[in-house]
């Protein structure tokens, strides 16, 4: 199991509190919430572009909290599929690739982009003339490419359509199954719950 | 690494200490009077230069269209940008047709002001839409009158920002070296001019030192009761219905435009030939294109760097030191060499122009850089690969026209050169002689080969940005 412990983060008048929370350290986890929860926050928080003091993260057996953010291995799908807006989707997964020093990644690339039916004139396209599905799409070839330790997907399928995103589920959860991690997908669609092996709900800055 | 740039910026700083005079060698009744005119002279251009800056603050800001405050703030920005030289110029001529003496306490302020209106405009400007179109919106709805609302809501509002405006202003012109070097006189005298005077006339390099390190500590205490506002580029908001209809204080910045440009060419004759030197010309292109591609390394790799906290900290609250001290610092380093103080004059003009160019440009541009290279950080990017795939192609238009910036400035610079290069040395220098012995003929024969080799330093730039374009 993946133990996060003590978050006790506060914006303003909002506080969220996690004393202890553990989750599946294989598989899919869902994490649900109303929008202004702390959804993102807590995100935030594990990927470490924002700091809490006392915070722990076991994984893997290492607490991922003391480790660079560069570091800690982690393959992200933001709800917008934010890529690199001067290069081509093809360029982004190459830049992905060779982040993690996989220079021979193409054959692995093209299965993922296979599976999620990505067209290949859509690779040759600069990342800002994509749609949102298209970038998410993207987004989630360039997270796996790098043999992530664990996923982070913040509302990462939210652009798809149904087909698409059943594709992308089951992509990642084969993933998550065969390389043996966690992926940790953060969403107000309570539809997917069916998909995961646990689910877990964010209210008022508390995990229920 | 990033401790290489901070050790740059604050080597003037570092050199000084060590040549830390006694106080004895300092003349008090001197040093007073002409401590007493800098801070006159400087309070005065800065209360003039903000009082017209809001007005014509406000007039921006009550501009809907989109193109054309893009059009008025290009008017405002020009004096500001131009070299000095080409600013002092045009105004001594215009000053000579009309039979008035710019010159003194007067001529100081008067220039200082007409480079700074607009630029205070632009800021204030920026500012009001920034901060105030919410509440300047709510306004309208509950019928405050006009009065009122300037009054009650907008001037509280924004009165850290005009201090902050005000103060800044106030450090320019206390710190500013070329303007008096040319207007200024006997009576005249800033603390800059004194540093240089002791140093070149006197060769009292203690004397200089010791003034220098004085106006420092006073320059120190000044900016620590400053607060920072942001200086962003805003888009400019466009308002269906607005406090700010009145357009008229935008004649101010376009009358200083125009009369800038018109005044350059009053005593144009077409006779180049007395002033035309081949080898001036082509030093003087070599100097500037150098010192533009100097800033250009420099630049990409302050980006190879970010994004850093500390780096990005250290460059927002840099203030260089004066000009003269920069000067001085590196003249004094490499006294013995003199290829190499000439080397040095690189370092210096990206001493001088990098904390303006920072806050300026770079520092926004970070912002809407900073989601990219967050992601290529958790993709777990090293430096090497960000750089090279992120950083250097996002940010090379940007170094370019920075470069650009510097190039221009520096073909147009008297004043880092007056300390480092030989007299006459370069097109600026022979300018600035010319102009000292009012040869105003000669002087504006050379002013027009300046700004022919301005022409020729923007088509060698805009071809790099041809080129970079293509490429991407």
């Amino acid at each position: 199991m993946s133990v996060i412990k003590n978050i006790n983060y506060k914006i303003d008048k909002f506080k969220l509190s996690v004393p202890s929370w553990e989750f599946p350290d294989k598989g899919l986890t869902i994490l649900t919430g109303e929008s202004g929860s702390g959804k993102s926050t807590l995100l935030d928080l594990l990927i470490g572009f924002r700091s809490c003091k006392g915070m722990s993260w076991e994984l893997l057996g290492e607490d991922y909290c003391l480790k660079k953010i560069e570091d800690k291995n982690i393959g992200l799908v933001l709800q917008k599929g934010e890529l690199f807006p001067h290069l081509t989707a093809e360029q982004c997964i190459k830049f992905a690739a060779l982040a993690r020093g996989k220079k021979n990644y193409l054959d692995e690339a093209k299965e993922y982009i296979n599976e999620l039916c990505l067209k290949s004139e859509t690779l040759l396209q600069k990342t800002t003339t994509l749609s949102g599905g298209e970038r998410q799409r993207v987004a989630l070839v360039c997270a796996l490419i790098g043999d992530p330790k664990i996923l982070l997907l913040d509302e990462a399928f939210s652009a798809l359509d149904s087909d698409n995103k059943e594709r992308a589920l089951s992509l990642v959860n084969n993933f998550c199954l065969s390389k043996k991690i966690p992926a940790l997908l953060v969403t107000h669609d309570v539809s997917l719950i069916s998909k995961s092996v646990s689910n877990f709900k964010l209210l008022d800055g508390s995990i229920v | 690494m990033i401790i290489f740039i901070v050790l740059l910026l604050l080597s003037p700083y570092l050199i000084l200490v060590t040549k830390f005079p006694s106080l004895n060698l300092i003349n008090i009744s001197e040093f007073i009077a002409v401590f007493q005119f800098t801070t006159k002279q400087a309070l005065l251009s800065a209360f003039i230069s903000t009082s017209l800056g809001l007005l014509v603050g406000f007039s921006l800001a009550s501009i809907e269209n989109k193109k054309a405050y893009k059009w008025c703030e290009l008017a405002c920005y020009i004096p500001c940008f131009v070299p000095v030289i080409f600013v002092v110029f045009s105004f001594l001529n215009i000053s000579q047709l009309f039979g008035f003496s710019l010159s003194g306490l007067f001529g100081i302020v008067s220039i200082h002001s007409l480079i700074n209106i607009g630029l205070v405009g632009v800021l204030y400007s920026k500012v009001i839409l920034n901060k105030s179109s919410l509440s300047n919106q709510l306004s309208l709805v509950q019928g405050i009158s006009k009065l009122d609302y300037f009054f009650k809501i907008l001037i509280p509002l924004t009165k850290k920002d005009v201090l902050f405006i005000f103060s800044s202003i106030f450090l320019f012109c206390f710190t500013s070296f070329s303007i008096p070097l040319i207007i200024g006189g006997i009576k005249s005298t800033t603390l800059e001019l004194l540093i240089y005077e002791k140093l070149i006339i006197s060769n009292s390099v203690e004397q200089a030192v010791l003034i220098a390190l004085i106006q420092f500590v006073f320059l120190v205490i000044v900016m620590l009761a400053v607060n920072r506002i942001d200086l962003k580029n805003t888009n400019a908001v466009s308002l269906k219905s607005s406090y700010y209809k009145f357009k008229g204080f935008l004649l101010i910045p376009i009358v200083i435009t125009v009369s800038l440009v018109l005044g350059l060419f009053i005593n144009f004759n077409f006779n180049l030939s007395g002033v035309f030197d081949l080898n001036l010309i082509l030093y003087s292109l070599f100097i500037a294109l150098m010192a533009g591609y100097a800033m250009f390394i420099f630049c990409q790799f302050v980006f190879f760097l970010l994004p850093s906290k500390f780096l990005e900290k250290f460059l927002l609250s840099y203030s260089s030191p004066s000009t003269v001290l920069v000067g001085l610092a590196f003249v004094l380093l490499f006294k013995e060499s003199s290829s190499l103080k000439v080397l040095s004059i690189f370092l210096i003009y990206i001493i001088i122009f990098i904390p303006f160019l920072y806050k300026m440009f770079i520092q926004s541009y970070l912002e809407n850089l900073a989601p990219t290279l967050k992601l290529a950080k958790v993709m777990g990017a090293n430096a090497f690969l960000k750089f090279k795939m992120i950083s250097f192609p996002l940010s090379y238009n940007l170094c370019l026209f920075i470069a650009f910036l510097t190039s221009v400035w520096v073909m147009g610079d008297y004043a880092v050169s007056s300390l480092v290069l030989g007299a006459d040395s370069t097109l600026a220098l022979s300018t600035k002689s010319y102009m000292r012995s009012y040869k105003m003929n000669e002087a504006t024969n050379v002013i027009f080969i300046l700004l022919l080799c301005e022409l020729v330093i923007f088509l060698i730039y805009k071809g790099l940005l041809n080129v970079s374009n293509k490429k991407h």
